[in-house]
């Protein structure tokens, strides 16, 4: 069980922080809210029969859209920077809305500095001159780390509602 | 989408008449990349009669294991029967149509439609009618089987289905051309695994451009991956700068075509495969002179027609680490007019160990899928194709796309006489060789 003192407000904050950064298309910003040893996977969702033990879970183990740590993130991050990363060169604009923010028991992690939490997104997202955005939603799962008075992000499971991705690249960070 | 009515069938007709001629002048019509009729035209000619790739034999190990995969826009089931023989069935009930399997993946002894209940072992083979005492007496269940595919084979793992009866058989469709998939689908005894489940994504972008840059255009890499290039994400002999390597493109193979860069004579470079894995290469059933490329080989890249392409290569998914070697394939799927769904599927040697596995998952998916470096800026400046194909001006100016690099006055690239394989190559140095002209002949 978790011992850290955080508040449901410092979590809130937290994560409004995070979508600021990333809807200014901030990314190295982005970078310095996680920890060094971050754990971030982003699992495809395979659609399977709803089994009376769920034993099989509805994401693959495997297969990933996305499976990075903190050297990984950062490389997209450079890349991102350039100015012919032509899939965000005109970066895309996005709206990240954070919702139902949920307080859940650790699942590993330090309890001293580690709190838990799990938390309902949607990312709208306009590109070229097309007045229809596309729209990611999903849950994440995440373990916030206090280090020292700030929330860190030390690790994220992105579970997205979509099996199949509705736009030509997963460009942007979730 | 066009944006305006569909072109009278006449032009089309003509249009597509023309293309052989169009092509010998290196010229591709705009609008065969974004058009109603050329696009119904495939579906029934090219994937109505071709072998479509439906999946690896890896993705179905046990009996009952299945996945719902795609002919052209058709559904078909992918399962291993209880014999352990493979199937590839239209996902609908014979009864009425309806569709017996909702899901993308799955083990099952038996589909059961949630209609009336009909309900298929695994083979197909009709067992259960609920009102068959009542209302169906003279009903012969042998007539009522789920459709399979007209045929089924596998070459190397992977399962090919076609709906054309009449269909060469798949060894000789995939005539000479084995000779290149040998290197990238049975480099050791167990042959590739694929790890994990596909990603899948829709471009708006016609499905012939994926396949096209796959076979072969080494010039596009330096400025459409110029990011990784210029941060080192790339290195620049896969990226297409000469050197100690070249490239070269390689067509008129049976109707596929592949792209290679390798380093010169003698120089070990096989894709960045650790050397425990290069040990059992040499121990696989490849010829010398195709292991020789093999070992030489920084990037090969291909597309069976119509729709599979493969990329054999390495790359990072962290810049202050070393490239690991992977295997990418995928199917690009029409989905309409200048529209398709991609699947990939990133594959290792079975007999790697579980941690090179998941390092070469990562540094496929971190360079070829939906999210990937390289992946992301070609799916970009693919959909430009098919906007500038679907405009009214491309019909009323009649419109071509410059294929002509490479070309006799054009390149001065010579054929490559003294090579070990099938096919007419080219050398590529950062450049189109004339393949892709007559790839898109074929």
């Amino acid at each position: 069980m978790s011992t850290v003192t955080v508040t449901t407000e410092d979590i809130a904050a937290f994560y409004s922080l995070e979508a600021e950064h990333l809807d200014r298309a901030d990314v190295s910003g982005w970078l310095g809210l996680l920890t060094e040893d971050v754990d971030y996977r982003v699992p495809i969702r395979v659609v399977r029969e709803k089994a009376a033990e769920p034993a099989e879970s509805d994401f693959s183990h495997r297969g990933h859209f996305m499976w990075e740590n903190y050297g990984t993130l950062r490389t997209r991050v450079l890349r991102l920077e350039s100015e012919f990363a032509w899939a965000e060169q005109p970066p895309t604009r996005t709206r990240r809305l954070v919702t139902n923010i949920r307080r859940r028991d650790l699942l590993g992690g330090d309890s001293e500095h580690d709190v838990r939490v799990l938390s309902n997104f949607a990312i709208y997202c306009y590109r070229g001159d097309s007045p229809e955005p596309f729209v990611l939603t999903g849950e994440r799962d995440d373990l916030l780390r206090l280090v020292g008075d700030d929330l860190r992000l030390a690790r994220r499971v992105v579970y997205l509602d979509t099996n199949v991705l509705g736009t030509h690249a997963l460009s942007i960070f979730l | 989408m066009t944006t305006h009515d569909e072109r009278p069938r006449e032009r089309v007709d003509d249009l597509l008449a023309h293309m052989g001629e169009d092509l010998e002048r290196g010229m591709v019509p705009a609008e065969v990349f974004n058009d109603e009729s050329v696009y119904r035209r495939e579906l029934r000619q090219i994937f109505g009669r071709c072998w479509v790739y439906i999946g690896h034999v890896s993705e179905i190990p046990n009996n009952g294991d299945y996945h719902v995969r795609r002919i052209g826009e058709d559904p078909f089931i992918f399962v291993r029967d209880e014999e352990g023989e493979i199937r590839v069935m239209l996902n609908s009930c014979r009864h009425r149509g309806s569709t017996v399997c909702r899901t993308d993946a799955g083990n099952t002894s038996h589909f059961r439609c949630p209609y009336h209940a009909w309900t298929y072992k695994n083979d197909g083979t009709l067992v259960g009618v609920p009102a068959r005492p009542s209302g169906y007496r003279q009903l012969d269940l042998e007539q009522w089987s789920m459709i399979s595919a007209a045929q089924v084979d596998t070459f190397r793992g992977l399962v090919f289905a076609t709906l054309d009866p009449d269909a060469p058989p798949l060894e000789d469709y995939l005539g000479k051309f084995r000779w290149y998939l040998d290197m990238q689908f049975a480099l050791t005894e167990g042959g590739m695994e694929v790890i994990g489940e596909p990603h899948r994504w829709y471009i708006d972008a016609d499905w012939k451009s994926g396949g096209e840059n796959f076979t072969g255009d080494s010039s596009h890499t330096q400025m459409t991956h110029r990011s990784l290039l210029e941060t080192g994400i790339a290195s620049e002999a896969g990226a297409g700068k000469t050197g100690k390597a070249f490239g070269l493109h390689i067509n008129e193979c049976d109707g596929h075509a592949i792209s290679m860069r390798v380093m010169g004579e003698g120089v070990t470079s096989c894709f960045n495969y650790p050397p425990e894995l290069q040990e059992l290469f040499a121990a696989g059933d490849l010829s010398e002179a195709q292991l020789d490329l093999v070992r030489r080989g920084i990037v090969h890249d291909g597309t069976v027609f119509p729709n599979l392409s493969f990329i054999h290569f390495s790359a990072k998914d962290d810049v202050e680490k070393d490239e690991t070697a992977f295997l990418s394939i995928r199917t690009w799927q029409p989905r309409g007019p200048g529209r398709m769904e991609v699947w990939n599927w990133t594959l290792a040697p079975r007999e790697a160990s579980p941690e090179f596995k998941e390092k070469a998952y990562r540094a496929g998916m971190a360079s070829f899928s939906p999210s990937g470096t390289f992946e992301q800026d070609d799916a970009i400046v693919w959909t430009g194709v098919a906007r500038t194909g679907g405009t009214l001006t491309a019909e009323l100016q009649d419109l071509r796309f410059n294929y002509q690099m490479g070309m006799p006055g054009m390149g001065s690239a010579e054929p490559i006489e003294d090579w070990p394989g099938p096919g007419r190559r080219t050398p590529a140095r950062a450049g189109c060789a004339p393949s892709t002209a007559s790839g898109s002949r074929t």
